[in-house]
């Protein structure tokens, strides 16, 4: 039995009543770590920004069906999540896939070695950022959110071959441009 | 070690206030506040409270304007004559100053607790102190380019040597990936459709395995000289010149559609 501080249960019953304080209450609980979701499965902050806020209001629209089965946390997570992929499904900027995967790889080489020297969190948040659309989306539900292929390839409309390898793409990647040694 | 994991799945950020603003309008727009809300209540409440106080100031004003009208008696006809509506408008004015209070707090008590009304949307709260301990925020809009010279981590070849550990980047030969299948097509930068049998047309290697394969071929104008959107590689440079060309080349593959852009050269001797 998962235990909620009766804080957000108030904040949460006002908010089915549509209340603008508690969503108030809710969004600054909640905005900055979603946002940082937001952030890693988008290539800008704007885009970010704007996945955000469609997550919001689908959150205080279905709020009614969070059965409380999960954590509140977990449960806006799902949802932001869901969100945000399908944001990307839509955005049909899954096109030009199968070639920029590769030419997106060569015009950030020459950070390389900044990147190398001075790797911190924000900057493997930007790596993740610089992946193409799919790879990223991919990468993210795979390494990071812990979805299988096989719900990732539900989520994202591909096959699942096509996941596995946008993952494994993806995880060379990364590696490449971390120049770490491979085993 | 989950390093990459860990990293990404904490990270957090504040978004712009300008989020929120948006983020409000639209709710406005999509989930309008219903009358009966206390949220509403209270405007109705601040109202009354606002209309209280003009009262009570123009009361206030009306009697001090009388007062000093009537030590000034230099005309008894015109005290009397004025003296009457000027009664008559503080008395007005009175009840307007008396009548909204019952209403005040009749709504104040529906309201919830007092101290939620004090601080209503306009005022920006504090969230650092709000949001759980697991975020301690950084605003940062970092464009792409400049990330640099951020060090908050451990030396970085610690954190290289976590990296290279990381589940999600090491041993990367061992996982089963089936290449056998999809996604990968070769399209030729070059093709020489002299007559010899040999790169005399246009092919695209791998085209069959995707449903509408369209092939659009332009000059160095932009002139579109070859388009067919059934292509099945029978392109052979008719009636163009040796030279450069660019072609977009758009497939379906698995229900999305993909496009691929390119230069072709064409040489004949």
């Amino acid at each position: 039995m998962k235990e909620i501080d009766s804080d957000i249960e108030k904040i949460i019953a006002g908010c089915l009543e549509n209340d603008r304080w508690s969503q108030r209450q809710l969004y600054d609980r909640y905005s900055s770590k979603l946002y940082g979701l937001c952030r890693r499965y988008s290539s800008s902050d704007a885009e970010a920004e704007d996945v955000l806020m469609e997550g919001f209001m689908v959150v205080f629209k279905s709020l009614g069906s969070f059965q409380h089965k999960s954590s509140f946390q977990t449960w806006l997570t799902s949802v932001m999540l869901n969100v945000a992929v399908s944001h990307f499904r839509n955005s049909k900027r899954f096109r030009r896939e199968v070639y920029a995967e590769d030419m997106d790889m060569k015009g950030v080489v020459e950070e390389e070695e900044q990147i190398r020297t001075n790797l911190v969190a924000d900057q493997l948040l930007e790596l993740i950022r610089q992946m193409p659309e799919m790879m990223r989306v991919v990468f993210n539900l795979k390494a990071v959110d812990d979805y299988s292929f096989t719900e990732i390839a539900t989520m994202t409309g591909r096959s699942e071959n096509a996941v596995r390898n946008s993952y494994l793409r993806g995880r060379k990647w990364l590696m490449d441009k971390l120049k770490l040694e491979k085993d | 070690m989950n390093t990459v994991k860990d990293l990404l799945e904490n990270h957090s950020a504040r978004p712009s206030e300008d989020v929120w603003q948006k983020l409000n309008a639209r709710l406005d727009a999509e989930m309008p506040v219903a009358k009966t809300s206390y949220w509403s209540g209270l405007s109705k409440a601040k109202k009354a409270v606002a209309a209280a106080v003009a009262g009570l100031v123009l009361a206030g004003g009306v009697t001090l304007g009388w007062m000093l009208f009537r030590s000034g008696e230099s005309s008894q006809t015109g005290e009397m004559a004025a003296a009457k509506p000027l009664q008559k408008i503080e008395s007005v004015a009175e009840s307007e100053a008396v009548a909204p209070e019952p209403v005040v707090e009749e709504q104040a008590e529906e309201v919830l607790p007092v101290e939620r009304k004090a601080e209503p949307v306009a005022e920006k709260p504090a969230p650092a102190n709000v949001t759980e301990p697991a975020a301690p925020e950084k605003v940062e809009k970092t464009p792409v380019k400049s990330n640099v010279k951020q060090e908050v981590l451990p030396s970085n070849s610690t954190l290289a040597k976590q990296l290279a550990a990381d589940p999600v980047l090491k041993n990367l030969s061992d996982e089963s990936v089936d290449w056998s299948m999809p996604a990968k097509l070769s399209i030729p930068n070059l093709f020489t459709p002299n007559g010899d049998g040999v790169n005399d047309l246009f092919v695209i290697e791998g085209l069959e395995q995707y449903s509408s394969p369209k092939l659009v071929v332009r000059d160095k104008n932009g002139r579109v000289v070859y388009q067919n959107s059934g292509y099945k590689n029978t392109w052979g440079g008719e009636n163009c010149p040796d030279g450069v060309y660019s072609y977009e080349f758009t497939f379906v593959y698995n229900g999305i559609e993909n496009l691929a852009t390119g230069k072709v050269r064409i040489i004949r001797a």
